[in-house]
């Protein structure tokens, strides 16, 4: 029986992107809506680092939002430990709030560039009364530097006296200090040179190991998606395309789109193989193709993939959302 | 007409600050041959654009390139008034910066901003320049190229914008492109694409490439050879294949085997301690010494110098001892 | 000679300061160092008034109508006792010009005071919060801007004086003339504060302060506040010239402070009644005594706005 800590069932987010009352009414326009997010049903397991991958459009950023509750939901629901999150107010939502955490992309303004360090990491402490003294709240800043790998004394220091890696330490440092079971990772890296993803990408998963955590990893490189995840999840234009074991998707990619997608990755290993570059551009979300959204671009696509949504089909190796795929 | 396009020798480029003098290029030196891709690769604060910059005269007052020279077709180029300069980048030189919103102006459509520029550079009529353009539109991949070159650029998107770039540094036929970070803004599906329209026109129109980037996957792709920069100096320049799989400096290694790859096995990545000191903060001697693991006294004393090892040139001490690593 | 970044340790905030970036434009401009230090010698001179004074202008007992209307010491008929001269009641204008700056100082700084807090807690809440209460806000904004600043502050001023025709006139003056200088003033503050706001409220940092659930009047206090500050004390310093000229000529024309204890506006309005008489210090000093003023703190906040303005440096 799978231990399940967070289950999204049928998540969409819609965003109103029409033009002001005025310049309708005068230009004639129609209210445009933009679906960033498509029905969207997926579970994290405890202990697990779920990947979420996909380019601009694939709406992944906007459903990690929607998971901890920076960004409503259109429709569907979010359970965190068995727990709708749309029920609880007050003292119970504060109770699980303690429970996940979210670390973010932009280590420069992830920050409050007019705080020191240790008022940074102590927030969560002060907000979930965790400590009972200031000097007890003081220690627990000064493990926390060092659980990520820097001296307690960096504390007194501002943001901006550190470097891009060492701010996403900082950011860790202050994830954790609320000892949070699961936390949201939107491109944790990214913006970081690829030396100092390296010691971020160990010191992730160290912690993982030593702590016990449930990760949901959001990001638009693959190769590093295979090195974190357990599973991973293909999104386009906001839906989940295919979700599969780790390895295994790269070992044996069912639909079309995750076959682009590890087609495009450079090929480090010089094996000097020659592949045929994806063909088109992401279509904009506001117009999406019709039936499946990816039939454009697709090599093998049908009459069938133009007029219909394929549906979700599970099987062992996980799930696809193609109709040829599993034709196959 | 010698194959060596380009010659840069100990380029150094300085910026004075009021708290002291920031060398941003130290002693960089390499050639660029006709017809090549070279790959300038270094994490943030290596020097990298600077280098790009100064080598087409770019850089911007106070900073000045303080010593060596860089040679164009056997001319000198560095030491060129700026009007001179600005025709040579005209002429010979063609660039694709890492943002084509601000590469094209907004309120000019492609056409006019292409057809001006080829005109600018060849003595032909109006509609031989917009046959031209088309044409290159065309190449660079842009479907209905003939009814999309009068839209503006903000009606194409990031990819085809790209290209539309990629055409107008093309379309003066230039020697030599500097591409600096051309890809990092696009989605991952589409720099495959980016890259591989940019090596064939170049090869096609027989331009020179310095790519400029910190994606090293762009570099093992499309370059011929690849410069790797640490800290404003050259760590090691060599064919591509070679630095990539069998990197000799030490700084290189370390880069190599941090990358995720999607055949590697084993759960941790490499990790290089520490970070690329501040250009105000460089350490004496070999600016990678304080994070090597196999420094030794030498390497923090004095700079080393670059040597030849195997296919490569290496600025190491310990391979200038020992030799190459295989 | 190589800076030494001494990141590891504690720098005094005297230290800091010295060694910035603001302090050493500062010293590079020998404008704005004077400007600074005419402020300076105003502001001193103003608040140590009663102390440095030669005559006290506000006590009638001291004041003799024989020493009215002197020149100033320097003329044929001068005493040298009033420096400046004195005013139709006897009043040495030296002393009057230090006494009525200390009022007119001190309008200029509550006056900003006020409307920088009004203006600042309403553009702190129209920018995060957004919607429909942005939306209010920056209407009434925009209708109050429509509207020159004098004749906000005129209308104010006039409108209480002409209902509380009984009142203290004296003691309330002050009061009026703060409070209608600073609804006049406000949106300024709240317009540029709204806009930091803006791009601050899509932060990160926000985000992450919002995901432990931290109520958005904290986050709007202890995160947006501090990081919309900056351009606030630009406008300020510019402000306060504005205040105190507002503030003189609303004494000029009759709203503002009593002629009983004048400001610098009010003795020019004083002294307007004498000029065709031919006892032209009485407007003169304190006129000059303003232009001054208000120079000086112009420079300063000019200064102020480039060195703060991270795209300059």
């Amino acid at each position: 029986m799978k231990d399940v800590l967070v289950n999204v069932e049928n998540l969409t987010r819609i965003f109103d992107v029409s033009k002001p009352w005025l310049n309708r009414v005068i230009e004639r326009e129609e209210k445009k809506m933009l679906r960033a997010v498509n029905d969207v049903s997926l579970e994290i397991r405890r202990g697990e680092t779920f990947a979420l991958v996909g380019e601009s459009g694939s709406g992944k950023s906007t459903i990690a939002k929607m998971i901890v509750g920076l960004l409503g939901l259109s429709q569907g629901k979010i359970d965190f430990d068995g727990i709708d999150l749309s029920q609880p107010d007050g003292a119970e939502m504060r109770a699980l709030r303690q429970r996940y955490q979210m670390i973010f992309q932009d280590p420069f303004a992830s920050l409050n560039p007019r705080w020191r360090v240790n008022k940074i990491i102590a927030e969560p402490l002060r907000q979930f009364d965790m400590e009972s003294s200031e000097s007890d709240r003081n220690r627990r800043v000064e493990e926390l530097l060092e659980l990520v790998g820097m001296s307690a004394k960096d504390g007194v220091k501002f943001p901006h006296e550190f470097s891009g890696g060492q701010r996403q330490r900082i950011a860790i440092a202050r994830a954790l200090s609320s000892n949070p079971e699961f936390i949201v990772c939107d491109e944790p890296t990214s913006a970081l040179d690829v030396s100092v993803q390296a010691q971020i990408l160990n010191l992730m998963r160290d912690l993982q190991d030593e702590l016990g955590l449930t990760y949901l990893f959001i990001s638009h490189d693959l190769s590093v998606v295979r090195h974190m995840a357990n599973r991973i999840g293909v999104l386009y234009l906001g839906r989940l395309v295919e979700v599969a074991d780790g390895k295994e998707l790269f070992r044996n990619p069912r639909h079309p789109y995750t076959k682009m997608l590890l087609n495009a990755i450079p090929d480090l290993d010089m094996t000097g193989r020659k592949v045929a570059p994806p063909d088109g551009e992401i279509p904009n979300p506001i117009n999406p193709p019709s039936g499946c959204t990816f039939h454009p671009r697709c090599p093998i696509a049908t009459e069938q993939c133009k007029r219909e949504i394929p549906p979700i089909r599970n099987s062992d190796a996980g799930s696809v959302v193609c109709f040829e795929a599993v034709r196959a | 007409m010698s194959d060596t396009l380009l010659s840069v020798k100990n380029l150094v480029v300085e910026f004075p600050t009021r708290r002291g003098i920031l060398t941003a290029v130290d002693n960089v030196s390499f050639d660029l041959e006709r017809g090549e891709v070279l790959g300038l690769v270094g994490e943030s604060g290596a020097g990298k654009s600077i280098t790009g910059s100064a080598v087409i005269g770019l850089i911007e007052p106070p900073g000045r390139i303080a010593a060596g020279t860089v040679h164009l077709a056997g001319q000198r180029i560095d030491n060129l008034p700026s009007e001179k300069m600005r025709r040579i980048r005209g002429d010979k030189i063609g660039m694709v910066f890492q943002d084509p919103l601000s590469s094209l102006n907004p309120l000019y459509s492609v056409a006019e901003q292409l057809v001006e520029t080829i005109l600018t550079h060849k003595d032909i009529s109006k509609k031989q320049a917009r046959d031209r353009a088309i044409e290159l539109l065309d190449e660079v991949g842009i479907p209905a190229a003939d009814l999309r070159i009068d839209d503006y650029p903000h009606q194409f998107s990031g990819g085809m914008r790209q290209r539309v770039v990629i055409a107008l540094a093309l379309c003066a036929d230039p020697e030599l492109i500097i591409a600096d970070e051309p890809t990092t803004a696009l989605d991952v599906s589409v720099q495959s694409q980016i890259v591989s329209v940019l090596k064939k026109m170049c090869s096609e129109h027989g331009a020179s490439v310095i790519l400029i980037t910190h994606d090293i996957g762009v570099i093992a792709e499309v370059a011929d050879r690849v410069a790797v920069l640490y800290s404003g100096r050259m760590a090691e320049i060599g064919p591509v294949r070679d630095v990539i799989k069998h990197p000799q400096h030490p700084y290189t290694k370390g880069l190599m085997g941090s990358i995720p790859t999607i055949t590697q096995e084993g759960d941790r990545l490499t990790q290089i301690p520490g970070s690329m000191p501040r250009l105000t903060d460089r350490p004496p001697g070999c600016a990678f010494a304080p994070r090597c693991e196999m420094a030794m006294g030498a390497c923090h004393q004095s700079h080393p110098s670059e040597e030849n090892v195997g296919t490569a040139r290496v600025a190491c001490h310990l391979i200038t001892k020992m030799g190459a690593v295989a | 000679m190589p800076m030494n970044k001494e990141t590891g340790r504690k720098m005094s905030l005297i230290v800091r300061i010295l060694d910035s970036d603001i302090w050493y434009s500062f010293t590079r401009s020998k404008v704005t160092m004077i400007a600074a230090l005419i402020t300076f010698l105003i502001f001193a001179s103003a608040l140590f008034a009663p102390i440095i004074s030669p005559h006290n202008p506000f006590d009638l007992a001291s004041l003799s109508l024989m020493d009215s209307l002197l020149p100033p010491a320097w003329s044929a008929e001068g005493d040298p006792n009033y420096l400046l001269g004195t005013d139709d009641q006897g009043r040495d204008v030296l002393s009057t010009i230090l006494y009525g700056s200390r009022i007119s100082l001190a309008v200029g700084l509550v006056s900003v005071a006020f409307a920088a807090v009004l203006g600042i807690t309403l553009g702190l809440i129209a920018g995060y919060m957004g919607g429909r209460v942005d939306a209010i806000i920056m209407r009434i904004a925009d209708v109050q801007l429509s509207f020159p600043a004098i004749l906000i502050a005129l209308l104010i001023a006039g409108t209480v004086n002409a209902l509380a025709g009984g009142m203290d006139r004296e003691r309330s003056a002050f009061t009026v003339l703060v409070i209608s200088i600073g609804l006049s003033f406000w949106v300024q503050y709240a317009r540029t504060v709204r806009s930091s706001t803006l791009v601050e409220r899509n932060k990160e940092y926000v985000q992450a302060a919002r995901l432990i659930g931290l109520h958005p009047f904290l986050i709007m206090l202890r995160h947006v506040l501090p990081n919309v500050m900056g351009p606030v004390l630009v406008i300020a310093t510019i402000n306060l010239a504005l205040a105190v000229i507002t503030e003189a000529t609303l004494s000029f024309l009759g709203v503002g402070i009593p002629g009983t204890q004048p400001s610098l506006g009010t003795m020019i309005r004083t002294g307007n009644d004498f000029l065709f008489s031919g006892e032209w210090w009485i407007t003169l000093f304190p006129g000059a005594m303003l232009a001054i003023l208000v120079l000086a703190v112009n420079l300063l906040g000019d200064w102020l706005r480039d060195a703060l303005n991270p795209k300059l440096r």
